[in-house]
């Protein structure tokens, strides 16, 4: 029984290779024939037959992969302008005729169907059991355009684009360095997704860029549409709410982090990179922080650190100081608390419970609906949860300011994917508040930082460099020191070569003289 | 995989034994028995908790590597039973603390096993990710309440009273002076368990110098506080207050608004002592199941902790005798034993340096 | 699932299926913000307790509710009566749909009858309950403490938040300051005097009853032993207020009286032993400035300058003298000249005075010494003289 179904696993795998690692032959009738074969059904694979005056040829391409204007101008209509004695051979087309940059010739009919697939054109000679391959990829993409998620008030306003090529040369734009490598994969039985790994050889770590290759190599999956896929699949805990890959659509963001010998993934087919390895407090830098003058960034990073705290715990703390520790607020804030309150029916665990869930309610229908209907969602939300439950005396004014606070602080985290997880964490902590008031909260915080100090995003401490505590690392972490002062890269990656920029590069007037 | 801690993290680590449980009911008998004088008290102690440790360590080296050797003598069974043993009266005596206390400011009805149980697992859970990050965490605690320590005297500017603390020469200052000493002698002793931890320290360098810091940040800190209260509540209710630092802490007032810090100070104490509670679990269960430091089963720590849970809450039969446990027997228990490990520690250096001449 | 993570889950039903012990809204509690107690008769006290009333504070969010009507009163006082403060409290909680909440509680008063018969025991509970703060303001009524409670000032809604904080900005005492005098060897408290005075606004329609914090009630150890009259009250003022912050008017020649702000006041004592009895002297320097003028006296004037300073001199020594020799006379140590002893000379405290202070302090002599300087003069300048 078993043995069956080993053949028959065997023979289900083995089918395909077996007639596509068929070598291409030199009749050309029976070569299409093959090749509709397995184009059986899809309209938009093309099948164009040009008869010249000595021979018969076959130009395929899928439709709106490739960029029709150019085969038509350089090699449909070559063609059909040649009237040569004999018949042609295929390196005399390849050499004289086609005025295609780049050609090349294939004989496998695996290898055959797979440039079809990515979007390039075969001209299938008779006689010859050559294909040439003619690369002119294109079709419609989306133009770089300024990302909508990361976009800043100063700083380059290019975004990646689906297409990985595009991709990895806005990359290449920002780095001119041999030292930068590519390194590209090939994910998906089925999608055949194209990966690119970038590193800067000297900075990244081998054994990082070692890792991540393995890590790579051993997904077996029928499918990658989008990076979310390879950082769910190369991450080292996936049961931890925390995301441990930094995805962006920014190439200086990229470019920023390979210099600090990270590595970054482009995956075809998305504009969103991911960089690894990374750390907690990555997620609350904002690209802009390196543009803008630094009093600002360092002003912005200690209020996102404070609002990161209070879109984690406010809810939590409102709810442990207003049912267990009325001692804590100030009599006067206290009465006017209650005051509010008089009529409300919900106890305030309760309270905030349902306003936790109806804003996150709203947040998601207002991203989920079209734009325009969006807001008006928004503006209904608002009224009826802001105004009309208050006067209705169902929720008081404070619980609504405090939800809205921590609303607006969760909005302030700049990568989204760290803000979901403070949303998410911040029920756990509210639940705990609700049973154990303060007490609770702090256990819950402390479990959340034990598991933080855990975590490590390959093989390097997610916490640091503030746990364990490298203070010289730390001049990038709740501040930024100004350029002049960032000398060195990170000890946490970059072992080999940490000097980053010249000592001694703040500049005063009476450095001209020396 | 053996987990490796910094000579830094080894003196926050020192530090924050001998100061987050200490600071809980230690003042008020210290100040029951020496009034206005107290905070001499950790000056006085400061000298033979250094010199006992300079006794232990001699010159580092051997005994750092001799916590490595894999041969294992009866001398050493012995040391870890004795280490073992006097970390769980340690673990209990805490824990027990840290509930009453917790039972009386925050939570005060309800049931302390209900609190023994969440606080345990919650220890379990830290003490279980390794030595690695209960360091990194008590690292990031320590100095957070470090800050707000420091910070209090000037908090407290309006409310100190200096005459408060103007020492007395009376008839049996002398006397008492050396009975709070003794008091406060076994708490600051703790301090040498960390001659079980030195095999996980990564330097081989600066490790003395590491500890010594540790012990001097410690009895700063606790000096702080002592000092703190007293000029600020005066001896009189100090002595009377089972938490004369929470009690203290009370007395912020900045502006009308700001007058209410309390629970927020609590706040951050209770992560550093819960980081002590872990750390001593960890020992223990490493003392006990696991002495080399190789395997890291966490098989037995669930029961461990939660049978030390239970014999926090059933050895005590209520708040009286646990404090009359912690002033009393304990100084007792807790000399005898530091200077039982003392002597172990010290005939275990001398057998390695002679084995390792031979 | 192992059977660890059974464990587990089963420690978090039982959190989550049985918690929430010591949860409780904040429209259960009844928040204290101040409490009056007065001795009825011999071991039998009223305790008083003015509670806000959130529902008539007129907030804004209850105004949907069906809360706040504008016209009712915001707090209310009621009372109990017991054999000590807790059972009185426990009386009174039984006629109270929401708990006693003590931790807002900022203002004590005690009962002038209550007072003399001495209260440091109620006081004490202050301690072992950590509910309540020991930061709250000590005062002492010269009638009943619950009449103070309800007087309803103009400007605040509370007469607990009044008091509270005339006490701050002057002669404030609180619990801590209280507990640590009566323990103190050679101190005894001196404790500030409430009372209720009606709005004088003549013909006017609105007449409440105003609170007035005013005077010092002289104690020894934790009983009253007198009010002190308003020379002796001045006489507090200048040995025991920390903040100099006054207004102070002395009269030159006949019906002349000059005003000034006293800016800065620094009292210090020198002390002697001659034959086992201590004897002090207190300097007392005083710098003020002028308010009004009426005498018209010239300060520029070397002469005239020496007969203000001279005629106020006279007057703050006598008002010191008047307190001191009044409260000595009792055996009364309100500078806590005891208390300077006992931690200067401590083996002769212990064997000579301990016992018998009492005593000791009415043959002590005390010399007082008062330099007081007039700082500036008001707005006229400098006149040239011809």
């Amino acid at each position: 029984m078993r043995r069956l179904f080993n053949i028959l696993k065997h023979n289900r795998k083995s089918k395909i290779p077996e007639t596509m690692d068929l070598a291409i032959s030199t009749d050309l009738d029976n070569n299409i024939k093959f090749l509709k074969k397995q184009f059986e059904n899809s309209s938009d694979v093309v099948f164009r037959q040009i008869t010249t005056a000595k021979n018969k040829a076959y130009i395929i391409f899928v439709d709106g992969l490739i960029d029709s204007a150019r085969i038509e101008l350089h090699a449909i209509q070559q063609l059909l302008e040649q009237t040569p004695a004999d018949a042609l051979d295929t390196t005399y087309i390849e050499e004289q005729i086609i005025s295609v940059n780049s050609v090349t010739e294939e004989n496998k009919f695996k290898k055959l169907l797979k440039q079809i697939l990515d979007g390039n054109t075969i001209l299938l000679v008779d006689k010859f059991d050559k294909a040439l391959v003619l690369g002119a990829k294109g079709g419609s993409s989306r133009s770089i355009s300024e990302p909508d998620t990361e976009s800043v008030i100063r700083g380059p306003r290019e975004g990646f684009t689906e297409s990985l090529r595009v991709n990895t040369s806005l990359v290449r734009r920002k780095i001119h360095s041999n030292h930068l490598k590519v390194v590209s994969r090939t994910v998906g039985t089925e999608t055949q997704t194209s990966l690119a790994i970038l590193y800067l050889e000297n900075l990244a770590p081998p054994q990082l860029v070692e890792e991540v290759l393995a890590r790579i190599d051993r997904i077996k999956i029928d499918g990658i549409l989008e990076s979310g896929y390879i950082e769910e699949l190369i991450e080292d805990d996936t049961w931890s709410p925390f995301p441990q890959i930094q995805n962006t659509e920014r190439p200086d963001t990229v470019a920023a982090n390979l210099l600090e010998g990270r590595v970054s993934i482009i995956v075809d087919g998305t504009p969103f990179v991911l960089i690894l390895p990374t750390s907690f407090w990555q997620f609350i830098q904002a690209s802009e922080d390196y543009y803008q003058r630094f009093h600002i960034s360092v002003f912005l990073r200690l209020l996102r650190v404070t609002l990161l705290f209070l879109a984690l715990l406010m809810p939590a703390l409102y709810v442990a100081i207003a049912s267990f520790h009325q001692e804590m607020i100030p009599t006067t804030l206290l009465l006017s608390i209650a005051a509010s309150r008089e009529a409300i029916p919900f106890p305030v665990f309760i309270e905030a419970l349902i306003m936790e869930l109806s804003f996150e309610a709203l947040r998601e229908a207002g991203i989920r609906l079209p734009k325009v209907i969006g807001q008006a969602v928004s503006i209904l939300g608002a009224l009826v949860i802001g105004t009309a439950a208050v006067e209705a005396g169902i929720v008081s004014a404070p619980m609504v300011i405090i939800v809205s606070l921590t609303g607006i602080a969760s909005f302030t985290i700049p990568r989204f994917n760290l803000a979901i997880s403070i949303r998410l964490l911040r029920f756990p902590m509210m639940i705990l508040a609700g049973i154990f008031g303060l007490f609770g909260v702090v256990l819950g915080s402390i479990v959340l930082l034990t598991h933080l100090c855990k975590l490590r995003s390959f093989g390097v401490p997610y916490f640091s460099p503030l746990s364990p505590l490298k203070w010289s690392d730390l001049k990038d972490v709740f501040i930024r020191v100004p350029w002049w002062d960032m000398d060195r890269r990170p000890k946490q990656f970059v072992k080999e070569d940490p000097v980053r920029e010249g000592s001694n590069l703040k500049a005063s007037p009476n450095q001209k003289e020396s | 995989m053996k987990q490796f801690i910094s000579p830094f993290q080894l003196a926050i680590l020192v530090a924050n034994f001998i100061f987050a449980a200490a600071l809980i009911t230690l003042p008020q008998i210290l100040t029951q028995i020496s009034i206005q004088n107290t905070w001499i008290v950790p000056f006085l102690v400061y000298p033979i908790v250094v010199v006992l440790l300079l006794i232990g360590f001699g010159r580092g080296n051997i005994l750092q590597s001799s916590f490595l050797t894999n041969h294992r003598s009866s001398l050493h069974h012995l040391f870890y039973i004795t280490i073992g043993l006097f970390l769980v009266i340690v673990y209990i005596r805490d824990l027990r603390a840290f509930i009453d206390f917790t039972s009386r400011a925050l939570l005060p009805t309800t049931p302390i096993e209900v609190i023994a149980i969440l606080v345990s697992v919650v220890l379990l859970y830290i003490s279980s990710t390794g030595i690695e990050v209960v360091t990194r965490i008590t690292v990031i605690q320590f100095i957070m309440l470090s800050a707000t320590i420091l910070s209090l005297p000037f908090m407290l500017l309006n409310e100190i009273e200096l005459s408060h603390i103007m020492p007395i020469l009376g008839t049996d200052t002398v006397e008492n002076l050396s009975k709070s000493s003794f008091e406060l002698l076994p708490w600051m002793g703790e301090s040498l368990i960390f001659f079980f931890l030195l095999g996980n320290v990564a330097a081989k360098k600066g490790v003395k110098r590491a500890i010594i810091i540790g012990v001097s940040i410690g009895f700063f800190l606790l000096f702080l506080l002592i000092i703190t209260s007293i000029a600020v509540l005066g001896e009189n209710i100090v002595s009377k207050s089972i938490y004369p630092n929470f009690i203290m802490i009370q007395q912020i007032n900045i502006t009308d608004f700001l007058d209410r810090l309390d629970l927020i100070i609590v706040i951050l104490w209770m992560p550093v002592l819960l980081s002590k509670l872990a750390l001593t679990l960890y020992c223990i269960h490493r003392a006990f199941f696991n002495p080399n430091g190789g395997t890291t089963s966490n098989l037995l720590m669930t029961p461990l902790s939660l049978l030390l849970a239970v014999l926090a809450i059933i050895l005590f039969e209520n708040n009286t005798v646990h404090l009359e446990f912690t002033f009393l027997t304990w100084t007792i228990i807790g000399i005898v034993m530091e200077f039982l490990l003392l002597i172990l520690v010290l005939i275990l250096r001398f057998r390695a340096k002679a084995t390792s001449l031979r | 699932m192992t059977l660890c993570k059974k464990v587990y889950l089963l420690i978090f039903c039982l959190f989550v299926l049985t918690g929430c012990w010591d949860r409780v809204e904040v429209n259960d509690l009844a928040f204290v913000t101040a409490t009056g107690i007065d001795k009825i008769e011999e071991n039998k006290f009223r305790a008083a307790v003015q509670v806000p009333l959130p529902g008539n504070m007129g907030g804004a969010g209850s105004s949907g509710g069906g809360g706040g009507s504008g016209g009712e009163s915001p707090f209310y006082v009621d009372s109990g009566v017991g054999r000590n403060i807790r059972e009185s409290n426990d009386d009174l909680q039984q006629r109270m749909s929401r708990k006693l909440y003590f931790s807002h509680r900022r203002v004590i008063i005690f009962g002038a009858d209550m007072a003399k018969a001495g209260f440091k025991k109620s006081l004490e509970v202050i301690i072992e309950q950590p509910q309540s703060r020991l930061s709250a303001y000590v005062l002492i009524a010269k009638g009943k403490a619950i009449e103070v409670l309800n007087a309803t000032p103009h400007f605040e809604p509370f007469s607990s938040e009044t008091i509270r904080e005339m006490a701050k900005s002057s002669f404030g005492i609180t619990v801590k300051d209280v507990l640590n005098d009566v323990e103190k060897p050679g101190k005894d408290p001196v404790i500030p005097i409430v009372e209720t005075a009606k709005t004088q606004n003549g013909d006017g329609e609105d007449k409440n009853d105003e609170v007035m914090v005013n005077g010092a009630a002289i104690l020894k150890d934790d009983k009253l032993k007198f009010f002190a009259n308003d020379e002796e009250a001045l006489g507090a003022f200048w040995l025991l207020e920390e903040s100099p912050e006054k207004n102070y008017t002395f009269s030159v020649g006949d019906n002349k009286e000059i005003n000034v702000s006293i800016d800065e006041k620094n009292l210090r004592h020198t002390y002697s032993v001659l034959g086992g009895v201590p004897s002090f002297s207190l300097t007392l320097d005083v710098e003020a400035a002028v308010m009004q003028n009426e005498a018209d006296i010239d300060m520029d004037n070397l002469d005239s300058y020496e007969l203000a300073i001279d005629s106020m001199e006279k007057k703050i020594k006598k008002e010191i003298d008047a307190l001191l020799d009044h409260s000595t006379s009792e055996g009364i140590d309100v500078y806590g000249f005891g208390w300077h002893l006992y931690r200067h000379d401590n083996r002769q405290w212990e064997e000579k005075w301990a016992d018998n202070w009492s005593s000791t302090l009415k043959k002590m002599e005390i010399d007082v010494q008062v330099n007081a300087t007039i700082q500036e003069t008001t707005n006229p300048g400098i006149t040239i003289k011809e």
